[in-house]
This record gives structure tokens, sequence and C-alpha cells, in this order.
């Protein structure tokens, strides 16, 4: 018998197996929808086209952006999945080319496949107005011939930031009619834009403002976002705008379950829990038994590969068809596959964060969360594919044993509290600044007393005057680089410029997939098995000169971790302060990164079974860093091992526990330790920024210092493991006897009340 | 106002090596030079003079544009400007922008010159004033590059952009047609330099590479030494005048190809393929033909020939179309391969004779796989295979060609008689 998600609901409450370890069971109740009467001033003709495309009224929250927006308030609107948010901007866009046809209107989506995505949606709402409102789709694809058009005609160009950076500001007088008559800009999945590349959009929309000043237009911001603690703080410092927020959900929905869920313990003493694969491969074997439509999220590429292959081989649910889905598969690969999802002939899915974005695969049943996704914000976008207008549906966590999922899942208010993360940018990063004050000389000169985000814009020209790239007469500064093109030496992605082709060569020849320049020493090394698409391939070669790995599919028992040696050197430190209970340090440091070797794992039980040297070059990055700096005595009071000890396990937690505070994924930084540093001639421990110049975070840290060091000692003092475990601060297989006492020890070191509870 | 005084007191000052003024307007002020070519003088055997008095017919050919059929060179401008760079973008300045035009016989070359960054305004506005006097304009490359950048330059001066007022003609484009297949024109001889030696043998001497004039324009910034300077302004004048006297050769190549041996034929076959894209079949067939009896390079023979007979075979000229086809036949490669094709269709549908059709299907296949094929699209492989096996079937359903039905025509074939 079939079980519908409401009867699901209560088998799962009713069983001990799964009830026992259920940390938090919360219930969103259904909601009925909230519509308010159209706005003033949308005409009738719009009216009727809306109709046309089966919309007769509008959601509050709907309703209060178009209004906002018609009157020229920039706005923001934070709404759940599928709560209708691409309507809050077609709306006033369309209006108002209908009311003046020399209007313009500038779509930003963060990448190509999702704009396509939104795009039809408004497709047919202008052609149900039957306007002639020309809607163009300008990148890198866009045919030559084409562009005169787009950019002499198109009403609303839709684009994406690296577009826009490269292809149209630095061209702006070939677009003078957008500029002159843009009344939008509209800029969709506004969380998206944070870290590395909302710094850099944030300075492409300084550019694109100077731009549209000089052509005497000053368009609105219409935004959305998914949830975040601060999208009008988000909002502003990407447009330098001051934002009305619309997050009063209007639309209608079922009733849904959040679930967290934390595996059994099954070996106390090294602290090791249940595996989070297995346990999410059983639900979501139950839930696609019972033919509801299911997602699992896994976190990386080898934990989707694992969950798929186990789903695949799952002899109950043969005959469904179940798919993967991740970065590294090919874009008709991916179209495929979401169009099966919205028609209902793929039942299951597991995907990486790939699929997180906008992207349109109809609302799902089930969500299996196979481990923290690393945000609140993400896991909520995560949560947000299941939940159909009416019925019950269920998100599930599966918390994995690392310190930051047993956080979450042990501290469910943290969790399901207002507490979402904020969304980072640093548009004053001076890295990502100068390139893009260069790129905005070229584009427009400046004139003293311009200011380009930041007060200190003039000695920043003058400094860039001095060393020759501008040439300052009178009081303005021009570009004045022979045959140059700044942008074309900024990349908004950096970690992403170059990626490795993986190319098959089992049969014919053919290109697989591709991974980043940064992430295929880990992956597509010699000898490494590669998973894709339920699949593995032996990595034959790689030709790192060529950037092209070489493969072929095999069928074997394990697969392969590789394992960096990273060095840190520190350059300058912007700060530093030693008054608090640990020194703490932040500036510049050079990163230095090596593939030491590779692990063979197996599947089955995760046994080390073999491993093999990786001969690949060094890779270097400058960077930030934030550090934190032991008493250079305590060697002599404790023994040198148990400061090693202390510090690879404090820096195990707090590295795991930081992105709490940042709205990032664990790999977006880095950590080393050092038991003498040159620099700081003690024993250090360095979190850094995982991108060149830094983002932001390291600076964050050292403002969070004690704030940060109380949660880590919270969080391994709380652990039930003896020894120390990954929950906490590491296996004892690798640190030794006595590390989580040695850690403590680090962690609680100078704090007044923790010190009265160490000496106990 | 001392860096002023600095530049005007140092023996390479500007106005010392490029006599001119400083002119003013309401935008500022800037530099201004007259460089005045006698009418007499003449390059490459043609008088500028004699360039006043072209009228448009045959540059309007050159051009594919009817509108400069009434092109007056008493109301031409040539346009040439020197840049910061080729990277193009709105940080790419022309600071240097030459005008060239008849005053009486004489030719004038008008330079405005930018000092400064500050200059550009003034400048601007300054060449849109005598750019409003002219009714045609002329460059070499301005449809891509000097005419693109110039309107961005107005436009950042926020001065309204004084160009489409005039017809243009940009003698490079022009030249790639008629000389795309000459032998000259391949490694960098449609540039400006190349067709200079090649076309009006002349060569410049210590002329300034043109890659190295953004450096010294920023130079002269730095330092105000206007030395190397000098030279930009004196290649300015070289390529304005080389344009002048380029158009001259454009409209008697042009209007001299039908007098056999008076022009390279490689260029006649460029002139035949602009009078076949103007659809003046007539007219281009003459000039492949001629071409064909004089000596070609063996690719453009074999073009120029495979374009001739698909005109003849457009105008239903069957027997000028069939020996050619017949002819290549019997050789190698692609045009080999396209006539086996054009044979193996004539003799299917205009013959009957499918023995024939069949015979030059397969020779058809063999020279495409040599070629690896699909190329173009044109012949794929399917198109062949399936030629083949229907010839085959048409083989045994009428074995005797001679008494066979005449087929209809194919669907590649839509006009003529079924049979002579």
């Amino acid at each position: 018998m079939v079980l519908n998600p409401a009867q699901i609901v209560d088998r799962l409450a009713s069983s001990p197996r799964f009830a026992d370890h259920v940390t938090a069971w919360r219930v969103a109740e259904p909601r009925d929808a909230d519509y308010a009467s159209m706005p003033e001033g949308i005409s009738s003709r719009l009216i009727d086209a809306l109709a046309g495309v089966g919309i007769d009224r509008l959601y509050s929250h709907q309703a209060e952006a178009v209004q906002k927006a018609m009157a020229g308030e920039d706005v923001v609107v934070v709404t759940g999945t599928a709560s209708g948010k691409t309507l809050c901007y077609n709306l006033p866009v369309v209006q108002k080319i209908i009311e003046s046809p020399e209007s313009r209107a500038l779509y930003l989506f963060p990448t190509k496949a999702l704009s396509q995505d939104q795009l039809d949606e408004l497709h047919a709402l202008v052609g149900a107005t039957d306007a002639d409102i020309k809607t163009f789709t300008y990148d890198g694809d866009t045919p030559r011939q084409v562009r005169r058009a787009v950019r002499r005609a198109g009403h609303i160009v839709v684009t994406n930031p690296d577009m826009l950076h490269t292809g149209i500001l630095p061209h702006h007088t070939n677009w003078t009619r957008l500029f002159e008559n843009l009344q939008f800009i509209v800029i969709d999945e506004l969380h998206y834009y944070r870290g590395v590349f909302g710094s850099h959009l944030a300075n492409v929309i300084r550019r694109l403002l100077r731009i549209c000043e000089f052509y005497g237009s000053r368009p609105t911001f219409i935004c959305s976002s998914a949830t975040i603690a601060n999208p009008n703080e988000l909002a502003q410092r990407l447009t330098g705008r001051t934002f009305a927020v619309v997050d009063r959900d209007g639309s209608p929905r079922g009733e849904r379950h959040y679930i967290l869920y934390n595996p059994a313990v099954v070996n106390r003493e090294l602290g090791l829990r249940s595996s989070a694969i297995d346990e999410s491969a059983e639900l979501a074997g139950m839930f696609l038994g019972n033919d509801l439509q299911t997602i699992a999220f896994a976190r990386s590429r080898v934990d989707t590969e694992v969950l798929l292959s186990k789903l695949q081989s799952n002899k109950a649910l043969s005959g469904r068809r179940i798919s993967g889905y991740r970065g590294g598969y090919l874009p008709a690969e991916r179209r495929e596959i979401e169009e099966s999802l919205r028609t209902g002939e793929i039942r299951g899915v597991v995907a990486t964060n790939a699929l997180e974005l906008g992207i349109d695969i109809g609302q799902l049943e089930a969500v299996i969360l196979c481990g923290y996704p690393g945000t609140v914000t993400s896991t909520w976008q995560r949560f947000g594919r299941a939940g159909r207008r009416t019925g019950t549906s269920v998100g599930i966590l599966v918390a994995s044993s690392s310190p930051l999922d047993q956080y979450i899942v042990n501290n469910p208010d943290y969790f399901f509290g207002a507490a979402v993360e904020s969304g980072l940018v640093n548009p004053d990063n001076l890295y990502v600044l100068n390139s893009h004050l260069k790129c905005a000389a070229f584009e427009l000169p400046f004139e003293e007393g311009d200011r380009f985000g930041v007060s200190t814009t003039d000695s920043m020209l003058n400094h860039l005057a001095d060393s020759g790239v501008l040439n300052k007469v009178g009081n303005t500064w021009h570009w004045s680089v022979a045959d140059d093109y700044p942008a074309q030496h900024v990349s908004l992605r950096t970690g992403s410029v170059n990626n490795v082709v993986i190319i098959d060569k089992t049969k014919k020849p053919r290109v697989l997939g591709q991974v980043d320049t940064f992430a295929a020493p880990m992956l597509v090394h010699t000898d490494a098995i590669y998973l894709h698409a339920g699949r593995q391939y032996h990595v034959d070669e790689l030709d790192w000169d060529e950037k092209k790995a070489y493969v072929q599919e095999v069928s074997v028992e394990h697969y392969t971790d590789a394992s960096m040696s990273v060095k840190i050197s520190v350059l300058d430190d912007f700060a530093s302060d030693d008054s608090t209970r640990l020194g703490r340090g932040w500036g510049e440091v050079r990163v230095t990164a090596l593939p030491t070797i590779f692990k063979k794992i197996r599947l089955s039980n995760q046994d080390n079974v073999g491993w093999g040297k990786i001969d690949l070059p060094q890779q270097e990055m400058h960077t930030t860093a934030y550090w934190i700096t032991l008493p250079v005595d305590l060697e002599a009071r404790i023994g040198r091992p148990a400061v090693e000890a202390g510090l690879l396990g404090a820096s195990h937690v707090l590295h795991q526990l930081a992105p709490l505070f940042l709205m990032c994924d664990p790999l977006d930084l880095g950590r080393v330790t050092e038991i003498r540093s040159p620099f700081t001639k003690a024993p250090t421990l360095y979190l850094y920024d995982v991108y060149p110049g830094g983002v932001g975070f390291s600076e964050v840290l050292y403002r969070l210092h004690d704030d940060l060091l109380d949660r880590a000692s919270e969080l391994v003092s709380a652990c039930s493991c003896d020894q120390g475990c990954p929950s906490c601060v590491g296996p004892p297989s690798i640190l030794g006897v006595g590390a989580k006492d040695h850690a403590l020890t680090v962690l609680r070191f100078g704090a007044k009340q923790a010190q009265a509870v160490a000496g106990t | 106002m001392s860096e002023r005084f600095r530049r005007q007191s140092s023996p390479t000052s500007l106005e010392i090596l490029v006599p001119g003024h400083v002119i003013a307007n309401e935008h500022g002020s800037l530099y201004r030079a007259d460089v005045v070519t006698p009418g007499r003088e003449r390059r490459g055997g043609i008088r500028y003079a004699d360039v006043l008095d072209l009228g448009g017919d045959r540059i309007a050919v050159a051009g594919r544009n009817p509108e400069l059929r009434d092109l007056d060179l008493g109301k031409t401008a040539f346009v040439d400007t020197e840049t910061t760079g080729l990277a193009g973008g709105t940080g790419t300045y022309a600071f240097l922008i030459g005008i060239g035009f008849f005053d009486g016989r004489d030719l004038i070359v008008r330079q405005f010159f930018m000092r400064d960054q500050s200059e550009e305004k003034a400048m601007m506005s300054e060449v849109g004033r005598e750019l409003r006097e002219f009714d045609w304009s002329v460059s070499f490359n301005g449809l891509s590059f000097d005419l693109p950048l110039l309107r961005t330059r107005f436009i950042m001066s926020r001065i309204r952009p004084e160009l489409d007022h005039m017809a243009h003609f940009d003698l490079l484009n022009a030249c790639r047609r008629i000389w795309g297949a000459a032998p000259f024109a391949a490694d960098g001889g449609l540039r400006l330099g190349g067709l200079e030696s090649s076309l009006l043998d002349h060569s410049r001497e210590l002329d300034v590479p043109s890659w190295r004039v953004p450096e010294i324009y920023f130079d002269f910034l730095r330092s105000g030494d206007a030395g190397e300077l000098a030279a930009v302004f004196a290649h300015n004048v070289e390529d304005i005048l080389s344009m002048v006297s380029l158009l001259g050769h454009v409209d008697h190549v042009v209007g001299s190809w039908p007098d056999r041996g008076m022009v390279d034929p490689h260029a006649v076959v460029g002139i035949g393929r602009i009078l076949e894209l103007e659809g003046q079949l007539e007219r281009a067939a003459d000039a492949y033909a001629l071409a064909l009896s004089e000596s070609l390079s063996p690719e453009v023979a074999g073009r120029a020939a495979i374009s001739l007979s698909f005109i003849r075979k457009r105008l239903a000229d069957w027997n000028g179309a069939v020996p050619i086809w017949q002819e290549l036949a019997e050789g190698e490669g692609r045009w080999a391969a396209v006539s086996c094709v054009e044979l193996a269709k004539y003799f299917e549908h205009r013959e009957a004779d499918f023995g024939r059709a069949f015979f030059y299907c397969l020779g058809a296949r063999e020279l495409a796989a040599d070629l690896g094929f699909p190329f173009g699209g044109q012949l794929s492989d399917w198109g062949l295979e399936h030629r083949a096996n229907r010839l085959k079937r048409r083989m045994s359903a009428a074995p005797d060609p001679e008494t066979a039905e005449p087929v209809r025509p194919g669907a590649e074939l839509s006009s003529g008689p079924l049979r002579r």
C-alpha cells in the first residue's frame, strides 16, 4: 500500500527508531492565500493580459512590491520559494513600457541557465499584452548580428553580472538608448551575491550607476531574495540605495514539516554516528517507495554520487527514475533532468547546491538534506523545494558528525529562531575596489571629489596616476594605458576562471564534464576515482598544462580522497591585539597549497584500503587571514604534544563553527596551525579566506574573536564523546589521547569563569 | 600655466616640429595643423587632382552602396584617426584626427590634436564642425574602427555625433573584396602599408609603426617632448594621402577590368564576385571568364571556374557549364567533388543518363571521402548515398537511356529545358 505524505509523517512520528533521534520537529500550519486588489496605475490592457495567463488577482506581497516599485521606491522582495516573485518585477516593468515605450529595463541573473527559466514567464506575460515589447538576452552566447538589435531596440535586456562587467559597461556609448531611458534594474536571487561575487557585483553596480548618471537616468531597483537576516543591508551594500523590504508572504501553502534528525551514536568512544548518507538513503528510499517525488541534497559531488548509487541499487525502487544533478553535468543533461522533474517523470533526484538557485523543477513533496548545507539560508531554500500549495510536505535534515551539523541539530532554537545569517559582502575590499576603480576610470573619467564607494577615492585615483594607469589633467583623471581593456583582467568569480575538462576515453573520446582549476588537484588527479552520474571513472592522466583529465569507466569498490599540504606566511598585519584572552590578528597572507597523497577508501565501510602520491605543482594565493596566538610559554607549561594537539583540535572546531557567523561554506575558509609561527613567534592558528584578496571573512572573525572562542568551547564541552570526535575537535586517531582537554585548554585560555571550570 | 611655458621653451616643442596653431572655442583649446599637398603631385601614378574629378559609379560598385553613385570628391572628407589603442571601449581615445579634403585642386590634411585629454571636448566640437561641411566620407577600416570610435568620443564629450549625414566608403572593405584573392593579400598584404607597396608602388621612409603610436602619445603627455609625436602627425598625413591615391586606384580598376591585361586577373575575380553579389550575372560571368583566360593561382582559378559554372547553371547555359565541370572533375579536391555532384545531377535530371550520373556520383563519393566530409554541409554523405541508391533503382528500371522517358526535373533544378 502506498502512503500519502500525511500518513508517512504519522508513521515517522510513531516509529521509535526514527522519533528517538529527532532533536526538533516543527510544523508550519497551512496558510490561505492573502490577496490584495490590483494596484492603481496598472493599465486595463495589462490586467487583461494577466487574466489571459491565469492571474486575476495578486497576492498581498506582489501588490505591495508592485505599488512601491511603481512609485519609484527601491524594493527588495523576500518571500518563499514559488511565491510568485518574478511578477513583482515583471509587472511594474511591463506597465512602464506600455506607458512610455522608450523606457528600458535591465535584468540581472547570476547565471545564464537561470535567466532562461525566468524569461519564459516574462515572454508569456508580454505575449498576452500584445504590446511591442522586445526582450533580449545579452550574454556570451548572443550572436554578433543580433547584438546590434539588442542595443538599439531591446526594451528589456537580460544579462548576467559578468557580461555587464566586460561587455556592456566598457562599451556604454553603444547603449545610449538603454542608459538614457533606464527605469528599472532588476536583481534576482540577491542572496546569491555574497562573498567575493557580491563584493565584485557591488562595484559593477557602482560603475553602472555612474554611467546612468552620465546619461541622466536614475533607475529604480527591484530585487528579490531568499530569506536572509539582512536583505535590506545586503541590497543597500550592493547598490548604495536604501530599500523598502517586502517580506509578508501572501501566497498559500500546505502543511509543512521540518525535522532535524541526528543519527544514532554507534561508537561513543570515537563519537561515531551512523552515516548520514546511509540514513538519508533509507529515508529517501521510504519516500520514493511511497511514490512521493523526493529530492535529496548532498554536500559534495562524492556524497551525491554515493547516495545516488545507493538509491539506484535499491531493489524496492526499481522502475522509478532517479537521477543525479550537480555542477559537472553538461548543460543539456541538466535541462533534460529539470524538465523531467517538472513533468514528474523523474521521481527522485540527488543534487548538490547546483540546484539551489531558482532553477524551476516544480514543487516536490519531500526533501532530505544529507548533512547541514552550511548556512541557515540555504537550508531553508533547499527545504523550500518541497511544499505544494495544498497537501503535506516534509523536509528532514540528517546531521553528519561535523561540529557545525551537531551544533545545529543540538541547538534547534538557533536554527528555527530568526537567526538566519547575514549575506556578507565587502565592496571595499581593496583588491576588488581597486580593480573596478580602473574599469570605472576606463568607462568615464573621474573628477576630483567624485566618490566611488569610499571616501578615499581621490587618493586611490592619485595612486593609480602615480603608477601611470591614469593621467591627471587639471582636476580630472583619465585612463591612460595604451591598448588595454581593464575589465578583461578582472574575473567576478575568482577561482573558476579556467576549468579542467574531463575526457572519457572508454569508447569514442567525449567530454564528460569539467571541474574548476582549484578543485581539480583534489578531484581528478592521476589515479583518482571520479564519479559522474552514478558511474565510476579512473583518471588515467591529468594533463595539467593542457587542463585536461583523461578518464575511463571502471567498476571498483573504493573512492579516493586527496590531501593537501598547506603553508601560510604573513605579509602584513592590518590589526593585532594582545589584550584579548588569546592574541588575535588579521592581515594579508600568502598561502601555498601542494596536493600530496590520496587515500583509497572502501565504499561500503569507509575503510582506508591504500594510498598513492599526487604529483602536481603547488598553487599560490594572496589573501587575508585571521589568526589566534597562544602564549609563547605554553609549551614549557603543558608540553609540546599537548600544544600541538590543542592547536589542531581548536582549529578543527573553529573552522567548522566559523561559517555560522559568515554565511559561507566551510570550504570558503582554510585553516593552518603552526607550533611556532615565524611571524608571531608563538603557537598560532590561522583561518583564511580561500579567495585572492579576501572577502572580508577574516576581518569579521577578528571582530568576533571572543564570541567565537566561547561558542567553540561550549560546543566541545557539551559533546558527549570522551576523547574528542569528528563532531568536536576531530577524531582521537589523529590527535592522540587527551586532545579534547588540550583543545579546551586552548579555547578557554584566559577566560575568567572558564578557567575556574578548567581548574576543577 | 608653468607646464605650458616649459613646453613652449623646449627645443622639441610641438609648435616647432608640427607647424600649426592653438585654436580656441567655447569648450577650450586644441591644436590644429594644416598640411597642403599640391594637386599636381602623384602617388602610384595617380595625380591627386585627378581624383577630385572622379565620379561615383565605380566607387558605388566597389563599395556595394548605391548612395555613393553621386559621390562628389569636392565634398568628401578622408578621415583617419590616431588612437591610444585598438582594444576598443570607452577608454580608448582618438588623440589625433586627420581630415583630408580638396581645396581647389590642392589637397589639405587638417589635423586636430588634443594636447592632453582635457582638450578632447574642444577638439571633438571642432571636428564635428568640420565634418558638417561634407556629404561623403572615406576611410580605411572606418566602418569597424574609426567611425564607431569617433561616435564614442562625440558621446563622451556630449557633442552630437556629426557622422550620419555622410555616406561612407570604407577602402579596406572594398580592397578586401577586390584583392582578397591576390597572392599579395596573404600575411597582412591588405594593410594600408601592404597595399601601398603592392598597388601604389610606394614605400614610406622613417615611418612610425602603428603599434608604437599609443605609447608615443602617452610619452608626450608625460614629458611634453614632441620629438616622436611629430612622426605620428606625418604618419597620419601619409595615411590620408595613400587613401586618396587608393581611391583613384580602385576607381581605375573597376573601370578598366574588361580591357585584357590592364588589371591583375585576381582582382578581376574579386570584381566578378562583387558583380555576382549585385545580381549582374552576365557581367560577372564575363569577369570570371576573362580572369580564367589569364594566369591565376590554382586555388583562385578553381574557385573562379566553379563560380562561373554556377552562374551559367543559373542562366541555364548548360553548354557553358558542363565543360567546366568535366574539366574540374578530372582533377582532385573540393572543386572536383563539387563538379562530380553537379554532373551527377545534370546527367540524371537533364539527360536521364543514369549510368553516367551514377558514375559521377561514385566519383564524388570517392573524392568526398578523401576530403574528410562533410565540408560546408553542401555535400553530405547522406545526400550522395541517397542519390547513388536512387540512381541504381532508376538504372534497373530504365536500362536503356535512349528509350527512357525524360524525368521531371529534380528539386535542384527548377528552370530550363529538359533536354537539348
